[in-house]
């Protein structure tokens, strides 16, 4: 049997602050399979960027297990090695403003020491893949909230990661900007088949871009269906106007409502 | 078009404060020569420069050169002393909760209190007042240091956690860059404190300095040269200042 690529095991994560508990994360388990673009959605609150941020080591778990090729976390503090497999692609791009956007790019690879000039060679096409070569010498404070954050995504992308973590990255942004970007990533995925998690509270979006859909509900944080898209690949923006599209968005979305009347009663 | 209305708008900047100041200047010579006001009391402006640039040789220049050397070897010293001690501070958030108390008091507390002790323990040597220079700036650097390395958004930590910086790693590239802005700030209240405290120690310790120097023409109603020697470390303050706001628009380009 294929082992999955990402794996959580009853996953819990409990935040403590000094009045309450909250649990953000309740008895999480999935499985996403190598080279999968999948997504996350749910109401804020529900914890779907805690579930990528427990992946990415930023916060630990407070019980169950998350293994990736087979091979769990374990309680230290994530190797290089294991981080190196990973990209994040923060909600604001997240750019350090003293960089410049190349600088920032080639962040990664700093940290991690990768010195070989073919990962150098990446910082160069990937600028160029996302039209950031020109600028690539200004200061992010000097360029648009779009440009910002294609730097933001390729910086997650520069040290070759076979995952890619993508917390609401476009949400900020315009429709017209979100939407090319959207399309953008899609063909970065197409052409590179890394594994994707997508979160993202635009259900539309999330339709529009992933094989699987992972919904999530609030209060506590937890998961309450799973949908896969039965949409072909490549995807198109035109196919937000189909029937199919439609019917199976509302479906999420009656999916989410009706937990949210059932809650208020 | 944009930039040129933009360059019309930074020349009003730069001329906008002298011609304040040169209406004051105005005021203060047509006060003066009305004979209203006493000279001793007020002098006019055009016979303090002319007073001031005849003694300045002969009887100033030496005072000056050693404030110069206090201040600028005092502030060096300080921002130097600040910026490593805020950087030892800030690694252990225990000790950085600790000790800042104590640096607000030291902010806090006038070295003139502390000068005549200064001066008991360590002796009669002008070059003594370094050391006050340095217990007087070098808190408001490290405590402005502090705040800036311990003040950072989540998302820059998650971002070093999620690269695997190592805490060096994070501290150099993330951390005090991040403290910038808060650095220069401490720098620039360092730089006027430096000034207060080299002159309050020349006015208990009244041997040489430009301190001295106000307290002698004061006494021998040379007012014209008291206000001039107000002047000139006022205009030392200003270049000092001026230069560090220089070198912060080099360094800090992303705040506007």
């Amino acid at each position: 049997m294929k082992v999955p690529k990402i794996e959580y095991d009853n996953v819990t994560k409990i935040f403590s602050t000094r009045r309450q508990k909250i649990t953000a994360v309740q008895d999480f388990s999935i499985a996403i399979e190598d080279g999968q673009f999948v997504s996350i959605v749910g109401p804020s609150g529900c914890g779907k960027s805690t579930v990528i941020r427990l992946l990415n080591g930023i916060i630990p778990p407070t019980s169950g297990e998350i293994k990736i090729d087979g091979v769990p976390h374990g309680k230290k503090k994530l190797s290089k090695e294991r981080l190196k497999k990973m990209g994040f692609v923060f909600q604001e791009p997240n750019l350090l403003p003293w960089l410049t956007i190349k600088e920032n790019v080639a962040l990664p690879l700093k940290v991690f020491h990768m010195k070989e000039s073919e990962d150098w060679e990446r910082v160069d096409e990937l600028l160029n893949m996302v039209g950031l070569y020109e600028t690539k010498d200004a200061y992010p404070t000097e360029v648009s909230g779009g440009m910002t954050q294609r730097a933001g995504v390729i910086r997650a992308m520069v040290h070759n990661p076979e995952i890619l973590l993508m917390d609401e990255p476009f949400g900020s942004l315009d429709g017209i900007t979100q939407d090319a970007l959207d399309m953008e990533i899609l063909k970065v995925w197409e052409k590179t088949k890394k594994t994707i998690i997508f979160i993202t509270h635009n259900i539309d979006e999330a339709v529009l871009l992933s094989e699987k859909i992972f919904v999530m509900a609030t209060q506590p944080g937890r998961l309450i269906s799973i949908q896969d898209v039965h949409l072909p690949y490549p995807r198109e923006l035109e196919m937000k106007e189909t029937h199919e599209f439609i019917d199976f968005s509302n479906m999420i979305t009656n999916l989410l409502g009706e937990l949210e009347l059932s809650i208020i009663k | 078009m944009g930039t040129k209305k933009k360059k019309k708008i930074e020349w009003i900047n730069i001329l906008a404060p002298f011609v304040v100041l040169a209406i004051i200047v105005v005021i203060l010579e047509v006060l003066a020569k009305s004979g209203k006001v006493a000279e001793y009391v007020l002098p006019a402006p055009s016979k303090v420069v002319a007073g001031t640039i005849k003694s300045f040789g002969r009887a100033i220049l030496p005072d000056f050169l050693f404030s110069i050397k206090i201040i600028l070897i005092g502030f060096i010293s300080a921002t130097i002393l600040g910026l490593l001690l805020a950087a030892v501070f800030s690694q252990f958030s225990i000790v950085a909760k600790a000790t800042s108390p104590v640096i607000i008091w030291l902010v806090i507390t006038p070295m003139i209190t502390l000068v005549p002790l200064v001066l008991l323990w360590l002796g009669n040597d002008p070059n003594v007042r370094v050391i006050i220079v340095i217990l007087q700036a070098s808190p408001i650097i490290c405590l402005n240091t502090l705040t800036g390395l311990t003040t950072i958004e989540t998302e820059k930590k998650e971002l070093a956690r999620s690269v695997g910086a190592t805490r060096f790693q994070a501290f150099i590239k993330i951390n005090f860059m991040n403290a910038m802005p808060q650095v220069f700030t401490g720098i620039k209240l360092g730089c006027i404190f430096s000034i207060i405290g080299s002159i309050s120690a020349d006015f208990v310790a009244k041997t040489i300095g430009m301190g001295n120097k106000i307290i002698q023409f004061t006494k021998y109603v040379q007012t014209d040269l008291a206000y001039g020697s107000i002047l000139l470390v006022a205009l030392l303050g200003i270049g000092m200042y001026m230069l560090i706001e220089a070198i912060e628009k080099k360094v800090v380009i992303w705040r506007k």
